[in-house]
């Protein structure tokens, strides 16, 4: 695939001048149709002098869910805090929608559409399922909407509403989790480890909710250590270890790939 | 299947967003690098001075210490100056930095005590 071929204007004129319209019908739409929505370029970051990511690159298309595999501490959360702002690479190169953003602040990234849902699920255990939700909002959405829009996808939610999150059981707090960064409507969605700590038929029903955020054309990251739910709807798959990307294909081949290696696939 | 359109769409919004996005690097490379040139530009100052004076009283007469005048005496006190400036301007893109920081964080905290309130008045 070669996305810079329709970028060369094939149309002469005689003045000079590019034929802007001819140029960009026939090279620019699809030289940004293969645009990567995220790529990391030879990513290195470092916790103080601790060099812990060595080179990391990966992109992810636009509606494509991507799955990035590896053992404990491969560098799975960190890579993750990269892309939130979190960190700031010491080398390399964070692109968005093919703008280097590097040194940008998380608060910035959230509000222009890269949602991250932690390790850990984050939300605030003494607040309502309600407020939580609540929290969310950058000011401008109207507190009706983002309940709607939650309670609808997340039903769970909606009958426990007056619940402080602290007291639900994990599943549903990890439900908050995904329903209070869907309602940003953000292009991109990231989460850490979504599934653990839950039981297998909890898990399901959360990749269920992921699968159909998935359909409605979010572009999606998961980090996951048991890999065999996260690659059923992944479209693409990348494995680290060690601070680098060690292998990228296709899920079904992922699987193999891992069973050969240290992971063994989920149960 | 995935709606394509929507995730066009979403790319679109996300691309229009990240054009606007101002980035302040927060390399604290860039900062160290600032405040260090500054404090070799004052340096270096310093020693054309020295050399400046150093030439000048080797000789007594007037006409040759006009050399070592211009490049040492004036070139040095351009370059003290100079390292002021920058030092000064590290500290306040340092402190300029900060400040930022600090309002996107009480601005924040706002937004959602307005929210909160206006979940009250549902
Ligand atoms: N705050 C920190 N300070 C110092 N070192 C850290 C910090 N966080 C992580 N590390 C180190 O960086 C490496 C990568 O950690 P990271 O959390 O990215 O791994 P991971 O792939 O997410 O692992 P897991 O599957 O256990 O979540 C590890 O060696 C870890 O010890
Ligand atoms: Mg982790």
């Amino acid at each position: 695939m070669s996305a810079t071929d329709g970028a060369e204007p094939s149309v002469s004129s005689s003045n000079g001048q590019v034929p802007v319209d001819a140029l960009a019908a026939a090279g620019l739409a699809e030289v940004e149709a293969h645009t990567p929505i995220l790529e990391l370029a030879a990513i290195r970051a470092a916790y103080g002098q601790i060099q812990v990511l060595h080179g990391v690159s990966l992109k992810v298309f636009r509606g494509e869910t991507v799955v990035l595999l590896g053992a404990n501490g491969a560098g799975k959360t960190t890579t993750i805090s990269v892309m939130s702002g979190q960190m700031t690479p010491t080398a390399g190169d964070y692109l968005l929608a093919g703008r280097r953003v590097n040194g940008a602040a998380p608060d910035a990234l959230a509000r222009i559409g890269v949602c991250t849902i932690p390790e850990g699920r984050g939300v605030f255990p003494n607040l309502t399922v309600t407020e939580n939700l609540l929290m969310a909002s950058y000011g401008g959405t109207p507190a009706a909407r983002i309940k709607d829009q939650a309670f609808e996808l997340f039903p769970r939610l909606a009958e426990r509403r007056n619940q402080a999150a602290g007291t639900m059981s994990g599943g549903e707090q990890q439900m908050l989790a995904l329903a209070r960064g869907l309602v940003t409507n953000p292009a991109i969605l990231i989460l850490d480890e979504i599934s653990m700590g839950l039981a297998p038929i909890i898990v399901d029903e959360l990749y269920s909710y992921v699968a159909r955020i998935a359909r409605s054309g979010v572009s999606i990251v998961i980090v996951e250590q048991f890999a065999h739910r996260a690659l059923a709807i992944a479209d693409r798959a990348y494995i680290m270890a060690h601070g680098s990307v060690t292998a990228e294909g296709d899920p079904a081949d992922m699987e193999a790939v891992l069973q050969a290696s240290y992971l063994g696939s989920g149960h | 299947m995935t709606d394509q359109g929507s995730a066009d769409q979403r790319y679109a919004d996300l691309q229009r967003e990240v054009e606007k996005l101002r980035i302040r690097e927060r390399s604290p490379d860039a900062e160290r690098r600032l405040r260090f040139s500054g404090v070799f530009a004052t340096g270096l100052g310093l020693l054309l001075i020295f050399l400046g004076y150093w030439g000048a009283s080797g000789t007594n007469q007037t006409y040759e210490h006009i050399p070592y005048l211009i490049s040492g005496g004036i070139g040095g006190l351009a370059l003290i100056l100079m390292g002021g400036f920058i030092t000064v301007r590290a500290w306040v893109v340092a402190m300029n930095a900060e400040l930022v920081i600090q309002s996107e964080r009480q601005t924040q905290v706002l937004e959602r005590i307005e929210a909160l309130l206006a979940e009250q008045h549902d």
